[in-house]
């Protein structure tokens, strides 16, 4: 090898290492429970999920017209047997305020506090993120729309997980199938405590449950609301596999989703006044962890 | 292969924009048809190419240039595969002699040790940061398929960058064009 070549060689290797060292350093510092971005970066992922959102609305466009035409033809005729059903949920809307107004007065005699309210945002999916590392899924709307950081997202099944990085008009959210998201859960019926972890399969695993506890399968499972991140009582899943050793303290249980992340069309997303303050908290609990 | 440096700015321009067209059909359109889990890591594939293919000082930038656009699409940071594909780009530097991309048989075989290289180098990471091992069985289970399809797309896919690179696909790593 001539002089040129060691020292295009040399130049390779400097730069190699200087790379390595920056992305080490990037690397170590990355973990946390949100994901700040640059400016140019958010204009990135602007620009990129504007793309994708245009695929995505075009495919739906499409696939919506077809579908429509389908439905009309089998519309007209369920048309009668919905009026029909309209009436007696009409019958039974007024039995249930009747029942609402008896449970408000009873909270207030009981002294219990005002359930959280939330700001609710109806976004719509555009994307899944491209890795096999992770469970994250991109909506249409972002800073500018109101949605803040580690917000909730749900739909009418159940908790899909919470805002994780967001810019001005995109949000990605960290779903509760992801590796990253630890959920603090109780088991609706038993009332046990455990907590959450997916594997970025269709299933999650909820750790640390007492082994004396009497859970059974298809136990309902919802969040605890503590942990400072999601409100407390949305649905998780159920439990679909139970490993229970005679040895050890807690048993390890296989949770099914709630909520069919295959067919996940829109996401609602919650966003609480407490979310600047939790925000806070938990970026005080992230520099303890550093330090 | 050696290249000017006008060439190696025209060529991953054209291969960034590549990757941004891929990942947004990836990122839409297999989630829409029911096959989310299963997502190609082309940014992976491009990596293995540039590693194999460019002779050049500034691989590792194009490595972290790749994975910066990857992680638009991605939360996965461009840091982890940085890592990884400067270390793969170090192995192949080592062994640029023996490795030849003579026949898609070939390509195919040493695109899937490398993939599996990869895999080691960010599970290892991965580790480090969750100490989770239970994390890395799962993926393995995601891996295998993926890591099968990419191999078996390398030939095809190499062609097309040896178009935009200006590279006679005949020729094998480590030769001079």
């Amino acid at each position: 090898m001539d002089t040129t070549g060691i020292s295009r060689q040399y130049i390779k290797l400097g730069i190699s290492i200087i790379v390595l060292l920056i992305s080490l350093y990037k690397f170590s510092t990355s973990s946390g429970t949100t994901r700040k971005l640059s400016p140019f970066k958010e204009l990135m992922i602007d620009i990129g999920a504007s793309v994708q959102y245009l695929v995505t609305s075009s495919y739906n466009a499409v696939s919506d017209t077809i579908d429509n035409y389908m439905m009309n033809v089998q519309a007209s005729k369920n048309n009668d047997i919905l009026r029909k059903e309209v009436l007696d949920l009409k019958q039974e809307i007024f039995s249930n305020s009747q029942v609402l107004r008896e449970n408000n007065r009873l909270k207030k005699l009981l002294g219990f506090g005002e359930q959280k309210q939330f700001k609710k945002i109806v976004t719509q999916v555009v994307s899944w993120d491209p890795s096999i590392d992770h469970r994250v899924l991109r909506v249409n709307k972002g800073l500018k729309d109101g949605i803040e950081l580690q917000s909730t997202a749900v739909t009418s099944k159940g908790l899909v997980g919470y805002v994780y990085r967001l810019t001005d008009h995109y949000a990605d959210i960290l779903t509760i199938e992801d590796s990253n998201n630890k959920i603090d859960a109780i088991i609706e019926r038993t009332r046990s405590y455990g907590v959450i972890e997916g594997l970025n399969q269709k299933y999650c695993f909820m750790k640390y449950v007492t082994r004396t506890d009497p859970i059974i399968l298809n136990d309902l499972v919802i969040t605890s609301g503590q942990g400072n991140l999601y409100p407390k009582g949305l649905v998780i899943g159920k439990i679909s596999r139970i490993e229970r050793e005679t040895y050890g303290i807690s048993q390890k249980i296989r949770i099914d989703p709630a909520v069919n992340f295959s067919k996940l069309e829109e996401v609602v997303i919650l966003v609480s006044q407490d979310n600047l303050l939790r925000q806070k908290e938990l970026q005080a609990l992230d520099n303890i962890r550093k330090d | 292969m050696k290249i000017k440096f006008n060439q190696l700015i025209v060529g991953i321009i054209i291969t960034l924009i590549i990757l941004f067209i891929f990942e947004v059909i990836l990122s839409t359109f297999l989630p829409i048809l029911g096959l989310g889990r299963y997502i190609l890591p082309i940014n992976v594939l491009i990596i293995l190419y540039l590693s194999f293919e460019l002779d050049t000082p500034l691989l590792s930038v194009l490595i972290f240039l790749v994975q910066y656009t990857h992680s638009i699409f991605s939360v996965e940071e461009w840091a982890i595969g940085t890592i990884a594909g400067v270390l793969i780009g170090f192995i192949v530097s080592f062994l640029r002699e023996l490795l030849r991309l003579s026949t898609p048989v070939i390509t195919i075989v040493i695109v899937q040790v490398f993939q599996i290289i990869w895999f080691v180098i960010i599970s290892f990471l991965n580790y480090m940061q969750t100490n989770n091992l239970n994390l890395i069985e799962s993926k393995l289970w995601l891996f295998i398929p993926e890591s099968l399809i990419i191999s078996i797309l390398s030939p095809f896919f190499f062609i097309v960058l040896n178009k935009i690179w200006k590279r006679n696909s005949s020729s094998m790593v480590g030769q001079e064009n």
